[in-house]
């Protein structure tokens, strides 16, 4: 079972994949597209700039050490486009292409379909905002050339092992972090850059060119604290909600539809047994905008692989793995766990 | 322009006058809530006792999912005279409507329409981009694809921002309006059965209405959740209603 892990910085590469990366997958939102959609998103699923590389020398820098570290790199294009957006991915596609990416990520059906005719030998991987529930699903991305399917979040166990049944392509499921209450590929929430209460303050968040290239040196603790108070309140994944009480809306800000901690460090590593038991080939740590821990959550995901290749009882098993949840400071408990 | 009236169970019949010509039947959100084979049938027999034409609305789907619509469409497309359209919202079912022969409208959770109730409202200084918001993702390559599976109609909400009508002019395909409620998001499973892996609310859910109007610090539109699906409401579709627009038919959801 392989780790696939998120990278927005070249210079990363070599100590995620010392700590037990198998895979690298990265978007790009360079300075053009930021002018060009602001107030629209980026062609993948993260408009924050910091999240994502920054121009396509650096993908092509990132892509050169990973294949000299003997990985694969993905580019994540999931997201859905009108033409003047499709555009965008395509040209991005072309030129991932060009810099030797292994693999795109994809929701947009006729994104899929252009990467097939101009016959670009690329595999295909289908997001998890594609939504593939079934194993229909699953076979109808197979005729359309994808090569595996990344999937949602809110599957069961048992539903999870119907879909691996078919066979034939490679599946891939979320293992840590970022659990959403909401379904990814059906969520109509903007996410990102149209807050009023923080205002300024978000738009530099997520647009701020200059935040981007000083993240790298902002002392990581500061950067979570900033990152967490902005996902709370600008991230509809996290908004704080009342429920009407006789007329007006109550609002109680101690409710969260997704609690902030529960949201940022779910985790699923004590189904890696079932889960390498039905088939599911890759597991994802989740969390392009991560700037800490990043080591930690890798190196905890592979003690806990490690673990479930182990001829030990299954509630054994369970209690190692919650052992090593503790070891990495890593929250468990229900409302953590991805396949409970 | 055609009207429509959408309703999720049998009982809801009763809402049915003689404004609207055609029914929508099933829930286009939730997948624990699948029509049975006998309450399809006796929507049949409405249909063709009104002399209405009848949707069949399909959520997104696991595989338990799509064996049980699958039942269903079988029945309804062996029926002589019934001039059938599904509502498709799951890829792995396209094939069986394309097998069956029922006409393809696209729903709106694959229609992936911006309709965030914040975008309406967010102007920056000196540049409008509802534009922007107001055109719904579907691409030149998706509308071959689509052209390809015979998929002729595409679900809209009607949201706060408006749709882009030349967009929509210039697509092959008629399209369908939602009214009053805007589809914003959806969980897994209808929020009170507890059956999410999410501590939501302290209390028990079991004396809650069915329809919940929620306030969300940042969000000045009430929302309102029914079942595992979260909307706001815009009644407001007057635009959409003339002779010229490519939206042709309005579909009502009314509630009892």
């Amino acid at each position: 079972m392989n780790i696939v892990v998120p990278i927005h910085r070249v210079q990363d590469a070599e100590s995620l994949v010392a700590a037990g990366a198998d895979e690298l997958y990265c978007g790009v939102f360079t300075k053009d597209e930021w002018c060009d959609s602001r107030g629209s998103g980026c062609v993948n699923h993260r408009s924050e700039v910091f999240s994502n590389l920054n121009d396509f020398s650096q993908l092509r820098r990132l892509v050169k050490k990973a294949h000299d570290l003997k990985i694969p790199l993905s580019l994540v294009l999931n997201e859905f486009y009108d033409d003047d957006k499709l555009c965008a991915a395509m040209e991005q596609v072309k030129q991932a292409y060009d810099c030797g990416v292994d693999a795109v990520i994809i929701s947009d059906i006729g994104l899929l379909r252009y990467v097939r005719e101009k016959g670009y030998d690329v595999s295909v991987h289908i997001s998890s905002c594609a939504n593939v529930f079934n194993s229909h699903t699953r076979a109808f991305y197979k005729n359309m050339g994808a090569s595996r399917i990344i999937l949602p979040r809110q599957l069961t166990r048992e539903e999870i092992g119907s879909i691996c049944a078919g066979g034939g392509m490679e599946i891939e499921v979320f293992i840590l972090n970022e659990r959403c209450f909401y379904v990814d590929g059906f969520c109509r929430f903007q996410h990102g850059n149209i807050t009023k209460r923080l205002g300024a303050a978000t738009v530099l968040w997520h647009f701020n060119m200059w935040l981007a290239s000083a993240a790298a040196v902002i002392p990581r603790k500061i950067l979570q604290v900033m990152h967490r108070y902005v996902v709370n309140h600008d991230h509809a994944c996290c908004f704080p909600y009342g429920i009407e009480d006789g007329g007006e809306p109550a609002f109680r800000p101690q409710k969260y539809f997704n609690d902030p901690r529960s949201f940022l460090y779910a985790c699923g590593a004590c189904a890696l047994r079932d889960l390498k038991e039905l088939k599911v080939s890759h597991v994802k740590i989740c969390g392009r905008s991560m700037f800490t821990e990043r080591i930690r959550n890798i190196r905890f995901v592979k003690d806990a692989i490690a673990l479930s290749e182990q001829d030990i009882p299954q509630g054994e098993f369970v209690a190692e793995v919650r052992g090593l949840a503790q070891k990495y400071r890593k929250y468990c408990g229900d409302q953590y766990c991805y396949y409970r | 322009m055609e009207y429509a009236l959408n309703i999720q169970h049998i009982d809801q019949c009763d809402l049915w006058d003689d404004r609207y010509q055609r029914i929508y039947f099933g829930d286009e959100f939730c997948n624990e809530n699948i029509p049975s084979v006998d309450d399809t049938k006796r929507l049949m027999d409405f249909c063709s006792q009104h002399a209405l034409r009848m949707t069949l609305v399909t959520p997104f789907l696991t595989d338990r999912g799509v064996d049980a619509y699958a039942g269903i469409v079988r029945l309804l497309s062996g029926c002589q005279g019934l001039d059938l359209e599904v509502v498709l919202n799951d890829w792995g079912f396209l094939p069986l409507c394309r097998e069956s022969g029922v006409k393809i409208s696209l729903g709106r959770l694959l229609t992936h329409q911006p309709s965030d109730p914040r975008l309406g409202t967010h102007r920056r200084p000196g540049k409008n981009i509802s534009e922007k918001w107001q055109r719904i993702p579907v691409n030149t390559y998706f509308t071959a694809f689509m052209k390809e599976q015979h998929i002729e109609r595409i679900e809209l909400s009607n949201t706060a921002l408006g749709v882009a009508k030349e967009q929509l002019d210039e697509m092959p395909f008629s399209f369908s309006l939602h009214v009053p409620d805007v589809y914003l998001t959806l969980t897994r499973y209808p929020l009170f059965s507890g059956r999410d892996r999410f501590k939501i609310f302290s209390g028990s859910g079991a004396s809650l209405p069915e329809e919940i109007v929620i306030a969300i610090k940042n969000i000045e539109t009430p929302i309102f959740i029914r079942k595992n699906a979260f909307f706001y409401k815009n009644p407001h579709f007057e635009a959409y209603d003339g002779e010229d627009h490519p939206v042709d038919r309005i579909v009502y959801t009314l509630y009892p």
